[in-house]
């Protein structure tokens, strides 16, 4: 019907009178016999959200996606259409329950780093305090640019039965960049100066990821938990209105993308419990990466003089700084616990375990 | 507490602080005490774009994820094969405020659009709204795969345009929401997929700019020029919100596309040939009957423009008047950008709806 259809369209294309002429099978699409005519979504107290629709056949998210054009899911495919390079038609290698409703919360919680964060609480600091920042800023602006790069090559790779997954991740990817240049701004808002770059260790292990869930257990759990941790602690880090209110705004985005993250990997624990062990090397990598950035002193010493007010104070932040890494590393094995992926498996890197198994000195 | 700077500041606190490098203290004096004030519209990008972050390189070999002005680290690891070793090839001088607006002016389809202004229609008219809407949402899938692909691609020396796109990124997730949310809320449903064609040629190119130009000023100039008729193509309020908000997000598209294209001309003139042969090849896709002209596409918009299908005639009619309105803003984007040139190099099939110049 097509190819038939588009030639006698393309005669009729200019001549205005010659349109008429496709009359042969005009309004062939115009049937319900491939549709599910008569359903209909209804919105909800929070307006029509993306679960909304998924009603009958429309919602069937299935475990393999047999198209590599753009078909909508749900929509009449076209024999004549190509392939679009997807490389992703499996549910497992991308799903999680909450996508769809993250989507739409994301929408919701959106918000802007020109104008809601107060800049005009910013004051001036003490050097080391402004140096601090500075460089803490710098290191969360530059991950959250890459995350943004890394998580953004993948969309094309997403095949369109798993649109939610797609729509999520747009949410994540406009997140990533707002975290880049609100942290940006901070750097430069108060007569600093932008700080050294990550030694990228972490950051190359993101790109270096040959399947969707190796980037993901990156990103959205590893990096994740380690920032919600960090994030939760804006109050102590902060010195004034804005930078309080960049953590508190950070920090909601970030859970978004953890939940996303902890429910992919419960998704993969239930229907795809075979790849346990791939899985596990991807998280051991991924801590080493980790554990290779942090063990910088550009990563660790920021915190230390912020944590502490100030170079006076080095052994009193360097104690807040190993709680504050205990509690990221128990987020971590808390997050894994939750979707049902047991780290007790395997081992966890020793310098982070060693986070869990020493005490915190007061 | 300040800090004497007669020695760099990281070895004299490393005396006061035994175990501490602390060479991030060190930063240079001169970049200290540049401080971005926020302006009317806040603390955008531009006003961040001072001292020595506000200066854009024409070359970079920048392959760490540093964003401009940052500074090197020590045996910092490369992470990223950049395809824009230079400015002109992915710089828009509007992409810093195209980011901010775009920010500014996120909606949300589950909440911004009446959906309850939505009343049965007849079933032609239906129909003809979800075969459009169909093919409204396969356009915005891959105008928003693309600019995924392109963004590691990206040095951060231009920062602000990967920003840019990760709003397009947003923009096109949401569009793609709201038309097959509007496919599935009035008892009609996802209809006849289309050739795609077209949105693969855009897919396929392998260079940003002629991806900017098939994209942001041909594909996205077309749909844009329709969408700024939703006011007849709508049926209730609803359907006529939803085209006026993409409408305005489509809009940045375009015109980072078109001052991208500006600028690159005029950068580097001698590519005006090259970029010629990209529009010679889509052009001829375009007028060869791909996904603007399928067949129930360009019915579905009739029967909505003629308000049925027994007024199909008239709506094609107006469906004509589109396609020409289509055609000329696409020409004047092209002007704008310092491709008046087109005008006489334009495929036959497009250029028989162009007006005479102005």
């Amino acid at each position: 019907m097509t190819s038939k259809n588009t030639e006698q369209f393309d005669a009729a294309t200019g001549p205005r009178d010659r349109l008429t002429l496709t009359s042969g099978e005009r309004f062939a699409w115009m049937t319900n016999e491939h549709t599910e005519w008569g359903i209909r979504a209804r919105p909800g107290e929070r307006g029509l959200r993306l679960a909304d629709i998924n009603i009958g056949s429309y919602g069937e998210a299935p475990d393999v996606w047999p198209y590599d054009t753009e078909i909508p899911r749900g929509a009449l495919p076209n024999d004549t259409a190509e392939g679009m390079g997807y490389s992703i038609f499996e549910k497992q290698e991308v799903w999680a329950e909450s996508c769809a409703e993250l989507y739409e919360d994301a929408i919701q919680a959106r918000w802007v780093s020109a104008t809601d964060i107060p800049w005009a609480s910013l004051a001036p600091l003490p050097r080391e305090i402004e140096a601090a920042v500075c460089q803490l800023s710098t290191d969360l602006s530059q991950r959250a640019y890459a995350a943004g790069a890394c998580v953004s090559g993948w969309l094309q790779q997403i095949s369109y039965g798993y649109l939610e997954v797609k729509s999520y991740l747009a949410t994540q990817i406009f997140e990533h960049s707002r975290h880049a240049e609100a942290f940006r701004k901070r750097t430069l808002a108060n007569g600093g100066a932008l700080g050294i770059e990550p030694p990228n260790a972490f950051t190359q292990r993101c790109m270096e990821a040959m399947n969707f869930s190796e980037a993901l257990l990156c990103i959205d759990v590893l990096e994740a938990a380690f920032q919600v941790t960090l994030f939760e602690a804006g109050d102590e880090l902060a010195h004034n209105d804005a930078e309080r209110e960049l953590y508190r705004r950070s920090l909601g985005d970030k859970l978004r993308h953890l939940q996303y993250g902890r429910d992919h990997l419960a998704w993969i624990a239930q229907h795809a419990p075979q790849r346990s062990k791939e899985l596990q090397r991807y998280l051991a990598k991924a801590e080493h990466a980790l554990v290779a950035d942090l063990e910088q002193p550009i990563s660790s010493e920021p915190l230390i003089v912020l944590f502490g007010g100030g170079l006076d104070s080095i052994d009193r932040g360097a104690a807040r700084l190993h709680a504050l890494r205990r509690a990221q590393v128990e987020r971590y094995l808390q997050t894994l616990r939750e979707a049902g992926f047991d780290h007790d498996a395997f081992p966890l890197h020793s310098h982070l375990a060693a986070f869990v198994e020493q005490p915190v000195e007061a | 507490m300040a800090i004497e700077v007669e020695r760099p500041v990281g070895e004299q606190q490393r005396d006061l602080s035994p175990g501490l490098d602390l060479a991030w203290l060190n930063l240079p004096d001169g970049e200290w005490g540049v401080r971005a004030e926020p302006g009317r519209k806040g603390l955008t990008l531009d006003a961040i774009a001072a001292g020595r972050a506000g200066v854009v390189p024409e070359a970079s070999r920048n392959y760490s994820m540093r964003l401009r002005g940052v500074r090197e680290g020590k045996g910092t690891l490369r992470v990223s094969p950049y395809t824009s070793p230079s400015q002109s090839d992915v710089w828009s001088d509007n992409a810093m405020m195209l980011y901010e607006e775009a920010v500014q002016r996120q909606w949300s389809s589950a909440t911004d659009i009446p959906w309850i202004s939505i009343q049965p229609l007849r079933d032609d008219v239906e129909f003809a709204m979800c075969q459009l809407c169909t093919f409204l949402t396969e356009v915005e899938f891959i105008a928003g795969d693309t600019p995924g692909k392109w963004l590691p691609r990206i040095s951060p020396d231009y920062y602000e345009v990967g920003m840019f796109l990760t709003t397009q990124i947003m923009d096109e997730a949401r569009h793609e929401d709201v038309f097959r949310k509007r496919a599935l809320v009035n008892g009609g449903g996802l209809l006849q997929q289309g050739p795609g064609y077209g949105l693969r040629k855009i897919l396929e190119a392998a260079d940003f700019t002629e991806m900017s130009a098939l994209m942001h000023v041909q594909g996205e100039g077309f749909v844009q020029s329709m969408f700024r008729m939703g006011e007849l193509l709508g049926q209730n309020d609803a359907e006529k919100r939803i085209f006026r908000l993409c409408a305005q997000d489509e809009s940045r598209h375009l015109a980072f596309g078109v001052m991208h294209l500006k600028y690159t001309i005029e950068k580097e003139p001698w590519r005006r040939e090259e970029i010629h042969a990209y529009l010679d090849k889509s052009e001829r896709d375009l007028a060869e009957g791909t996904d603007i002209s399928f067949i129930p596409v360009f019915e579905a918009i009739s029967v909505l423009l003629g308000g049925g299908k027994e007024h199909f005639d008239e709506g094609a009619q107006k469906f004509m008047a589109i396609r020409k309105k289509q055609v000329n803003e696409y020409m004047h984007r092209l002007e704008v950008a310092g491709l008046g040139d087109r005008r006489e190099r334009m495929v036959p099939e497009l250029a028989v709806y162009l007006d005479p110049p102005r």
